[in-house]
């Protein structure tokens, strides 16, 4: 069968400039972090940067699997393009290494070592050093590594068996892989919801070790959610452009998206506006503190663009349906909810380390890198695999949609 | 079209060939109507149900709920005289079954909204056979529970207290109560619910009009449909305002089972006060509305011949949702366990393992092996088809359910933080009449609804015919 890959597509080549100019800046800016904040502030900043784009690779699966367990028929000429980011998967895992690095300097998690840890003078009060002993069962280095071993062969186990599966199908007589994904997407949603929940827990959340919320695994899969769908939109409104996925893609997909990413822009917004709401309301001290302090000290203005960046502009834009078919306002979007959501994580980890706004582009450095890394891998993939499903069985019902 | 997708998808492709071989022949999307009836059988059926004479089993059940609900209303008359005092409420619990029945009540409704409004606009259009009883149980759902707290409110005669009106005494409710949220958000609710079903049923009333035979019938039936003719102006109109009560409709299933768990999560209670509260509710709602909603098709399906229309393929796609959503809740009470032990709150971590092993622990172990284990069994298709099965499962759900919002209400009262202010909660008579009676009231609409009403939103199903809607070839085109 004739191959539907991106060999020797100018946009392919774009694609790859913009992803070497992105890892090249992000390389700049992350010696940067080391030189001028130190290692503290490296390993702050790697932890924001690789828990922004680990989130979003790791939803990318996410997708294709959600696709296969619900026998999407809508989606099928664009979830390939996911699965060709969830290549990423076995690279980005190496970014657990700064984090271990981290914890084992001290100087990352507070809960490693809550009597010395101290980030521009702040340090742990008394008691909250005493609420921390209480949480060593679970906030100990040995469970942490555990753990994100744990993660680490879910998330290879999801890449190997879904979205290799998916892409052994286009070359295959039988539907056997097929048919094997409609069996195993469910338990690994299951296993994705479970890890993503605590991979938050464990390099978001434990940040602030004093702090909780049984929200907070769904915040975080909101926001990287919100980001997959994003990123799915560009890439699929690019190569539809640059006249790749002709025949398959077509503009009743794009409204498909840009409804997805309407709708979840809206989720994230009404799951992080409870979370909030719910402690301010309560202000009950060990909640509110979390808020407080990421509400004074210069922090705030990270509070207001992430309202406004990624919820109130993506609402306005997306409500419209005629601005949904249109592939150009669907990537600027995409682009304003990709940043905002990175803005949005950028409130969550910077106030652990700073009781007073302070940003100095550093902070950008390692999600630059490995973001650009996450495009490199995506062209490098589609430069050797089909970017669409070619063999699916819903292939047909997908090209006749009619949104 | 692309020449490698013509060569994958040409029909006589060896391609195409392994797809039917793999899937032994059926087609990839089951239809959602057998026995393939036309245009006019599909009205007939419906109508039917309508202009049949009622027959002894639907008297006698109709009789047997009505009988509830007047038993219902005795108790509440009584308690409306005597005052709450009746109920078993005391200190330290103050909330006992009018709020679990109230919590219980709304989201039974969520199933009619999620069905009507969020499938709409995902294009499910195997929502078409059940959408229609569902939006009528969300609308007596609501109606059950608005009963529970008004009773709950005391003084019921002062109910219009709550309200914001202009008045000489310059006395406002308090905005700021989440009580007070409450009373928009189901009010609101129940509106946008009434209109949302009373605009899907405009057309089927003018069929009803043009076919039953009874002149009262047909005019009764005339008023409703608003002078329908069904011309194209009629249904472009219809559609648009079909989509727009389906965009306002989606955040309502959102708020209104939200703003019902700010009741609990704005409280500093330990075991109320947890952040994952509102989409946890509104998930659990969901579960205990597809729930009742597949309690009551069961029924209707097998007593009105209505196997053709909700097939296995839906109960199939309504089980797989109850198992999603089922996990969902399992998901949230395993999320609020662990923080409360993460918290390093001792408040918290008592309430929740008290929840598990102490004086309510019954009621706690009720809702998880209802919710979260007797769902499990429709991890295969077998079970997800066998309907003696889903009946019973989905009896299970109803009960997990209502022992859910009891087991959070009870647990977290009545142990207070001081152990003098520990109690035990158990209903009065007064109390299971009272949710007895809401059953009545329930049921007796039910039955109501569907000897008057088209029970089927026959246009809709129409337009699910096969055939009905333009393709182009298929592979699995053999209907």
């Amino acid at each position: 069968m004739q191959s539907l890959n991106l060999e020797g597509s100018p946009v392919a080549g774009k694609l790859q400039t913009l992803a070497f100019a992105m890892m090249g800046i992000g390389v700049a800016l992350t010696a940067m972090a080391v030189v001028m904040g130190g290692m503290q502030h490296f390993y702050a900043v790697w932890t924001l940067g690789f828990s922004y784009v680990l989130g979003i690779t790791i939803t990318m699966m996410f997708f294709s699997g959600l696709q296969f367990l619900v026998r999407a028929g809508w989606s099928t000429s664009v979830r390939r393009i996911s699965e060709l980011y969830s290549g990423y998967v076995p690279i980005i895992i190496l970014g657990f290494i700064p984090v271990i690095l981290g914890l084992f300097s001290g100087e990352l998690f507070p809960w490693s070592n809550p009597e010395t840890w101290s980030a521009n003078g702040l340090k742990l009060a008394e008691h909250q050093i005493h609420v921390v002993h209480t949480k060593h069962a679970f906030l100990n280095n040995t469970f942490f590594l555990a753990r994100i071993g744990l993660y680490v062969c879910v998330w290879v186990l999801f890449y190997l068996y879904i979205i290799k599966g998916s892409i052994a199908q286009d070359n295959s007589t039988d539907y056997s892989t097929t048919k094997r994904n409609y069996k195993i997407a469910a338990p690994f949603l299951i296993f994705y919801a479970l890890t993503i929940t605590f991979a938050g827990f464990d390099l978001l959340m434990s940040l602030s070790p004093t702090w909780f919320s049984t929200m907070f695994g769904v915040y975080y899969f909101a926001g990287n959610w919100v980001s997959a769908l994003s990123m799915i939109a560009i890439v699929v409104v690019m190569l539809h452009k640059a006249g790749h996925l002709k025949g398959f893609v077509t503009v009743e997909h794009f409204h498909d998206i840009g409804k997805l990413m309407f709708a979840f822009t809206v989720f994230w917004a009404y799951i992080a506006f409870c979370q909030y709401m719910l402690i301010w309301y309560s202000n009950i001290p060990e909640e509110t503190e979390f808020f407080i302090h990421r509400t004074h000290g210069g922090w705030e203005i990270l509070a207001w663009t992430s309202l406004v960046l990624h919820f109130v502009v993506p609402f306005f834009v997306l409500i419209r349906q005629d601005f949904k078919r249109k592939g150009n306002v669907l990537v600027i979007a995409g682009i304003i909810i990709l940043i905002a959501n990175f803005l949005d994580l950028c409130w969550v980890v910077l106030p652990v380390f700073n009781p007073h706004f302070s940003m100095n582009g550093s902070e950008f450095g390692p999600a630059l890198l490995l973001f650009g890394g996450l495009l490199f891998t995506f062209v490098a993939q589609a430069r050797k695999t089909n970017i669409v499903a070619v063999n699916d069985p819903y292939l047909q019902e997908s090209i006749e949609l009619v949104s | 079209m692309n020449s490698a997708v013509s060569a994958s998808l040409s029909a006589d492709s060896t391609q195409s060939k392994a797809l039917h071989d793999a899937f032994n022949d059926e087609p990839l999307r089951e239809p959602l109507v057998l026995g393939k009836p036309t245009l006019h059988d599909v009205t007939r059926k419906v109508l039917d149900i309508i202009e049949s004479k009622p027959n002894i089993k639907f008297l006698a059940a109709l009789s047997v709920t009505l009988m509830m609900a007047l038993w219902g209303g005795v108790c509440i008359a009584y308690t409306i005289a005597e005052g709450v005092g009746v109920w078993g409420l005391n200190s330290p619990v103050f909330w006992g079954w009018d709020i679990t029945n109230f919590v219980f009540w709304i989201g039974i409704g969520h199933a009619g909204t999620l069905i009507s409004a969020i499938l709409f606009l995902f294009r499910q259009k195997w929502r078409t056979a059940i959408n229609r009883s569902a939006e009528a149980m969300t609308i007596f759902a609501v109606v059950c529970a608005l009963t529970f707290v008004l009773m709950h409110t005391g003084r019921q005669w002062l109910f219009h207290w709550l309200l914001p009106y202009p008045n000489q005494m310059n006395m406002w409710v308090n905005f700021r109560s989440p009580l007070m949220w409450d009373v928009f958000a189901v009010n609101t609710y129940g509106t946008v619910s009434l209109l949302f079903w009373f605009t899907g049923l405009v057309p089927d009333f003018a069929t009803a009009r043009n076919f039953v035979k009874s002149k009262i019938a047909s005019k009764i039936y005339s008023i409703f449909s608003l002078g329908w003719t069904g011309s194209a102006r009629h249904w472009h109109t219809y559609e648009m305002a079909y989509m727009i009560f389906a965009g306002i409709s989606t955040p309502l299933v959102l708020s209104v089972h939200t703003v019902v768990s700010f009741d609990f999560a704005t409280s500093v209670i330990p075991g109320w006060h947890t952040t994952i509260f509102p989409p946890y509710f509104v998930a659990g709602a969901i579960f205990s509305g597809f729930a009742m909603v597949m309690t009551l098709l069961i029924i209707a399906r097998e007593i009105l011949g209505l196997k053709d229309y909700i097939t296995l393929k839906h109960l199939d796609n309504m089980n797989k949702i109850i198992l999603a959503t089922g996990m969902m809740v399992g998901y949230a009470y395993a999320m609020e366990f662990f923080i409360a032990w993460y918290s390093g709150n001792t408040y918290e971590r008592f309430v929740f393992i008290n929840r598990a092993t102490g004086d309510y622990a019954w009621s706690y172990w009720i809702m998880i092996s209802c919710n979260v284990i007797s769902p499990q069994v429709y991890w295969f298709k077998k079970l997800r088809r066998n309907v003696p099965l889903m009946f019973i499962i989905s009896i299970f759900v109803n009960i997990g359910m209502w022992f859910e919002r009891f087991t959070i209400i009870s647990t977290s009262l009545h142990h207070d933080y001081l152990p003098s202010s520990w109690g035990y909660y158990s209903p009065t008579w007064v109390e299971i009449s009272i949710f007895i009676g809401s059953f009545g009231i329930f049921l007796t609409l039910f039955l109501l609804f569907a000897k008057f009403v088209p029970m089927l939103a026959i246009a809709e199903i129409k337009s699910v015919l096969p055939g009905s809607q333009p393709k182009h070839h298929h592979h699995d085109e053999q209907h």
